[in-house]
């Protein structure tokens, strides 16, 4: 395809590259390997802890599949995008400092240290750790699979070596930098998004010929678009608001989340880190959901949701400014994955293997370990991406609503109700994966059950699942 | 398993709550009261305005009405409300363990193979068991300018 569009984008992949190499020259000693590989060495300050939160929570389906739907579904959908402004501040007010103090306390690096600490019980532990390894490594490949797509449609090489392109680049990085390399990537991947954004809106706006025009345009053509319920009119406000748990509070119970709670090095780097998270997530969310309703007038016609942002910054920007852009669903997708990928790594080397497998392991055996299994789960999701799922935005929500579903709260009622035990998180564990997946087929077949979101009744019944489970064993205080 | 602490309860002689929970209590309850302040806002403005005819909608900056106060407006006040949140509500403290407080006389979690030994007894050798939510005279909290100067990332 175009030169000048690609110029800038393996700029982005050499720079992405880079600082991922350096961070890994980074890595200290002083805090111990396993704290400096999969948390980096607790050293984050405010900015980088709120660019890697808002990046890894800001995936394929925030830059391609959400705008292309609000393309389709008008400002009904931009308006349940900004739901998530919630997720810049809630996870680290909530979780906040008795979660940073404890898992200091406990040694934790990854979140099921913390629920092992709390709960005292491997049943605990090893369903955590399962039910990550499951629902991440779906929502890894399903990115890995928006990265191909996108490097695919941008260059015009096949499918296989765009994937193994975007393959290599992330898994060098994560597999030798570790939490610090992808922090650190994340908040220049972070930085992109913002920018890109901005360039875009401004771009279509222009072509659009100003906003009040596109408004024109878009009553002209349906005025169901300019509403909140859609073109259809068939997004109900219960539905739209059940989104409030699934992109927005629910994300406290994302494992990929709340490992980032753990890292900050200071209660300032917190509250600075709040205050940036929000107005960042809230200004791309804003911005790339508007640009998908704007760009309707500007290009009519396209059918793939994935494919309005690409093809309208290509429509309407210079190719070397399109680079730039569309670097910014790139930079999102690769600051998931990385994060995913580690995530996952960890679950497996410190929650299996060194808990259950080979517990007395050395420091040089874990770091082999370490190395090892990042880099080959890299490789298998390459392999699983090959032959491509189709719907990226269901997987991905999937995976994200059987998680919340799961983790809620065993991890803030573990923090903050002294009563809550292993019997009710074990419930509330089961409860919430188990009606997940059993409402999610039921809502396949027969519609949105009580017209919400799958995610909706499986949190409100793993609640209660905790609550029964806990009081119904010993009432015995938790001592933190 | 076996190298947790199984002897939780009835320790004889009971520790004090760490007081830094009472602050981070607070503080998570503040973003209970945020979230549900900042859904009132988005569905009140959504619905309330943007359930008229479409004919009888009016625009600000081209936007309809109802998604400006919405989505726009709300998201603004939101970023005000936590910039005003770090800078002048939420307490500074220090985030190390405090043995003082914990409620064992060790950590219940095992020494990981990675990491170097167990957290030593005391972890900074500046700050003895006081009350930790009162980390240095400099930075108790509010409004104190020079608590908020400070670069820190």
């Amino acid at each position: 395809m175009n030169i000048g569009v690609l110029i800038p984008l393996i700029i982005f992949l050499v720079a992405i590259f880079a600082i991922g190499f350096i961070a890994s020259k980074q890595m200290s000693g002083s805090t111990g390997f396993l704290q400096e590989y999969f948390l980096g060495g607790r050293e984050l300050g405010g900015f980088v802890l709120a660019m890697t939160m808002v990046a890894t929570y800001g995936s394929a389906s925030s830059f391609l599949g959400g705008p292309g739907t609000a393309y389709t579904v008008g400002f009904g959908w931009a308006l349940l995008a900004m739901t998530q402004v919630v997720t810049g501040y809630f996870v680290l007010l909530v979780l906040g400092k008795k979660f940073a103090i404890l898992s200091r306390r406990y040694d934790a690096v990854t979140m099921i240290d913390f629920l092992k600490a709390r709960y005292n019980s491997p049943a605990v532990a090893i369903l955590s750790a399962a039910a990550i390894i499951i629902f991440l490594f779906s929502a890894m490949t399903a990115q890995w699979v928006g990265g191909g797509r996108l490097i695919e449609s941008l260059t015009g090489l096949s499918y296989t070596s765009a994937l193994f392109i975007f393959a290599v680049s992330v898994l060098v990085y994560v597999t030798i930098g570790g939490f610090r390399a992808v922090a650190l990537t994340d908040a220049v991947q972070g930085a992109i998004m913002v920018i890109g954004t901005l360039i875009l809106l401004i771009g279509v706006i222009i072509a659009g010929g100003g906003v009040p025009a596109i408004m024109q345009d878009l009553l002209n053509e349906n005025p169901n678009l300019v509403t909140p319920f859609g073109a259809d009119r068939s997004l109900t406000p219960a539905y739209v608001s059940s989104f409030w748990i699934l992109v927005g509070v629910g994300v406290v119970g994302l494992p990929q989340m709340v490992v980032r709670t753990m890292s900050y090095k200071s209660s300032r780097a917190m509250h600075r880190a709040l205050a940036i998270g929000t107005i960042v997530t809230g200004f791309i969310m804003l911005n790339m959901h508007l640009i998908g309703v704007f760009a309707r007038p500007v290009m009519p016609g396209i059918d793939v949701g994935d494919k309005v942002i690409p093809l309208v910054a290509l429509e309407v920007l210079p190719p070397w400014l399109a680079g730039i852009v569309l670097a910014a669903p790139m930079a999102a997708i690769m600051s998931t994955v990385d994060s995913l990928l580690l995530l996952v790594s960890s679950a497996i080397v410190k929650d299996v293997y060194l808990s259950y497998v080979k517990p007395q392991a050395t420091e040089k055996q874990v770091k082999t370990i370490s190395f090892g299994v990042t880099g080959v789960l890299g490789i298998i999701v390459f392999l699983l991406a090959l032959q491509p799922p189709d719907l990226l935005i269901f997987l991905n929500l999937f995976a994200f609503g059987g998680l919340e579903a799961a983790f809620i709260w065993p991890i803030v009622l573990g923090l903050y109700w002294k009563y809550g035990n292993k019997t009710g998180a074990l419930a509330s564990m089961v409860t919430g994966i188990g009606s997940y997946i059993a409402i999610h087929f039921y809502n396949q077949a027969y519609g949105d059950l009580l017209g919400v979101h799958t995610v909706t009744v499986p949190v409100v019944l793993s609640l209660i699942a905790y609550i029964i489970g806990s009081l119904a064993t010993r009432r015995e205080p938790f001592r933190f | 398993m076996q190298h947790h602490q199984n002897t939780q309860h009835n320790q004889p002689n009971e520790r004090p709550q760490d007081p830094r929970f009472k602050t981070a209590h607070k503080e998570a309850w503040i973003g209970v009261a945020l979230a549900v302040f900042n859904f009132v806002w988005w569905y009140g403005f959504a619905y309330g305005l943007g359930s008229k005819p479409v004919d009888e909608y009016t625009y600000i900056l081209g936007l309809p009405a109802w998604f400006f106060w919405s989505c726009v407006v709300g998201f603004v006040l939101m970023s005000v409300i936590t910039v005003v949140l770090a800078k002048f509500v939420l307490t500074d403290m220090p985030l190390d363990d405090d043995p003082a407080f914990r409620p064992y006389p060790a950590p219940p979690a095992s020494p990981s193979p990675g990491s170097p030994s167990n957290p030593p007894a005391n972890p900074s050798p500046g700050s003895p068991s006081n009350p930790p939510t009162n980390p240095s005279p400099g930075s108790t909290h509010d409004t104190n300018p020079s608590s908020q100067k400070g670069p820190n990332s």
